[in-house]
């Protein structure tokens, strides 16, 4: 399930007098309920049957229903090089707890000798750097762990 | 292309064009003047300004003008008057001396400037390489160029630019200069072991595709041998120095870039596929020699086997194993001396 389903999720029950909503699915499970008055509340929790994380060096999902809410990731648009910083005496694009708006860029990816500036397609507070500087990565990887909003 | 979608170019370029055209002969004030719609005063005018600007002329009573000297360094009006004219670039920028030519072809980029973007520079005060490396870029009779370029392709797409960037602008030198030159993995342009042209490619991401893109190229013409850095003679040449004698840096730059724009619109087009494939291997130095990659903090070692269908350096392990690479710092092993 993604974002884009459980908005739509959302939208029907504001148009309907439906309050709570359940799903259980592989892996997880996600629970919505709507106050008298106010928005939904979108309520999830990891099931008790995990899939076993995934491998660092395979593709991760960019945003699972079972963290915590609020937090994402960046994940690379690409296979190459992740690098932190233009140059090793240049400071790093963003550092832990700093707030990066959207668009602006985290960092960099070497592929075939392109160094790709990559843009944060969101806004937040980058909680987490997942890679080190000058480690390969992959499609899909997860780069920064980030607090959105 | 139709000869309305030609970027207008100025009168000193257009006389110099017509010149040009007519190295042996002539060229009459009043056929110069009708061609550019101004007066014949108006073309003494800006005869005289070129004169000031290092060219020769000379001025043959009812036969007219003749072309008889160009400037030795890179001048701006003879490059643009050099460049056939489907290949002038709706943007071109020249500097004697700037900070760096990716740095100005970026800023064009972003103030909207119409791609594809020329920069040229004779020197550069802040050239760069891979991380942040600075690239030695003295006012020396080189060739210090970017273009600035919005593809708007997926990055997947992007993937054998630079090798075909780096086969485009090693087949037109070697064709030109008739020098062996070669390429080391990704895009080093190699002559004699030492480097002679470095390329960097700097791309801005949107979602899902490469927005902007800025190609540059250092190429070493006509610097002497004394006026590379100690630490460099032995790693870096010019053109000059392996063909014995200075090269006309104008038509050679002109030549270059003209080439350039055209592999670009061949990449846009996706045909440039199997001349990579074609050229790859004339150009390819590692092929069959002990390498060493260097990645972040790992190393590889192995024989080098060429490149895959989407431009990655092929390794064979010492046990027969292969291994791809998308990027790394290639060193060839040193080996015994026969």
């Amino acid at each position: 399930m993604d974002l884009k389903e459980i908005k739509q999720i959302i939208d029907l029950m504001k148009r309907s007098d439906l309050t709570e909503f359940s799903v259980e699915e592989q892996g997880f499970k996600l629970r919505i309920r709507r106050g008298p008055a106010g928005a939904p509340v979108a309520v999830s929790s990891p099931a008790p049957a995990l899939p076993p994380p995934a491998a660092p060096s395979e593709p991760a999902p960019s945003a699972t229903p079972s963290e915590e809410i609020g937090v994402d990731y960046i994940t690379s648009p690409m296979v190459g090089t992740f690098y932190r910083a233009p140059g090793p005496e240049t400071p790093p694009f963003c550092d832990v707890n700093q707030l990066v708006e959207e668009n602006s860029i985290v960092c960099i990816i070497e592929a075939m000798k392109i160094m790709n500036e990559i843009p944060a397609d969101k806004r937040g507070t980058i909680l987490e750097i997942l890679v080190e500087n000058g480690q390969p990565v992959e499609f899909g990887q997860r780069l920064f762990k980030i607090k959105a909003g | 292309m139709s000869e309305a979608e030609f970027t207008p170019v100025s009168p000193p370029v257009a006389i110099l064009g017509a010149l040009l055209g007519q190295r042996e002969g002539y060229v009459s004030g009043t056929q110069l003047a009708a061609q550019l719609g101004i007066s014949r005063v108006a073309v003494w005018k800006h005869l005289r300004r070129l004169e000031r600007q290092g060219f020769r002329f000379e001025a043959a009573r009812r036969r007219g003008h003749r072309l008889l000297e160009v400037p030795d360094h890179l001048h701006p009006l003879l490059l643009e008057a050099l460049l056939p004219p489907e290949r002038r670039p709706p943007t071109f920028l020249f500097f004697t001396s700037t900070d760096s030519t990716n740095t100005r072809a970026d800023r064009a980029l972003a103030e909207g400037h119409p791609d594809p973007i020329v920069v040229v520079a004779r020197a550069q005060e802040a050239g760069r390489g891979r991380l942040g490396r600075s690239w030695h870029s003295g006012d020396h009779g080189n060739l210090y160029l970017s273009l600035g370029l919005r593809p708007r392709l997926p990055p997947a797409r992007m993937g054998l630019f630079t090798l075909w960037m780096g086969v485009s602008a090693g087949s037109y030198l070697r064709g030109t200069t008739g020098l062996p030159l070669g390429l080391k993995w990704p895009n080093d342009l190699m002559a004699d072991g030492k480097k002679v042209a470095g390329m960097l490619t700097e791309a801005k991401m949107d979602a899902d595709q490469t927005r902007e893109t800025v190609f540059g190229l250092g190429l070493n013409i006509n610097a002497p041998a004394d006026t590379f850095p100690a630490e460099l003679r032995s790693l870096a040449t010019s053109l000059a120095i392996e063909h014995g004698s200075p090269l006309p840096a104008n038509p050679l730059a002109a030549g270059l870039i003209a080439r350039l724009l055209e592999a670009y619109e061949t990449f846009l087009r996706d045909g440039h596929r199997d001349p990579l494939a074609d050229l790859w291997p004339q150009f390819d130095l590692l092929k069959g020699r002990p390498i060493t990659l260097h990645q972040g903090t790992s190393t590889f070692s192995g024989t080098a086997a060429g490149i895959d269908a989407r431009g990655s350096l092929i390794l064979k392990s010492p046990s027969g194993g292969l291994q791809t690479f998308r990027a790394g710092e290639v060193t060839i092993a040193k080996t015994a001396a026969p």
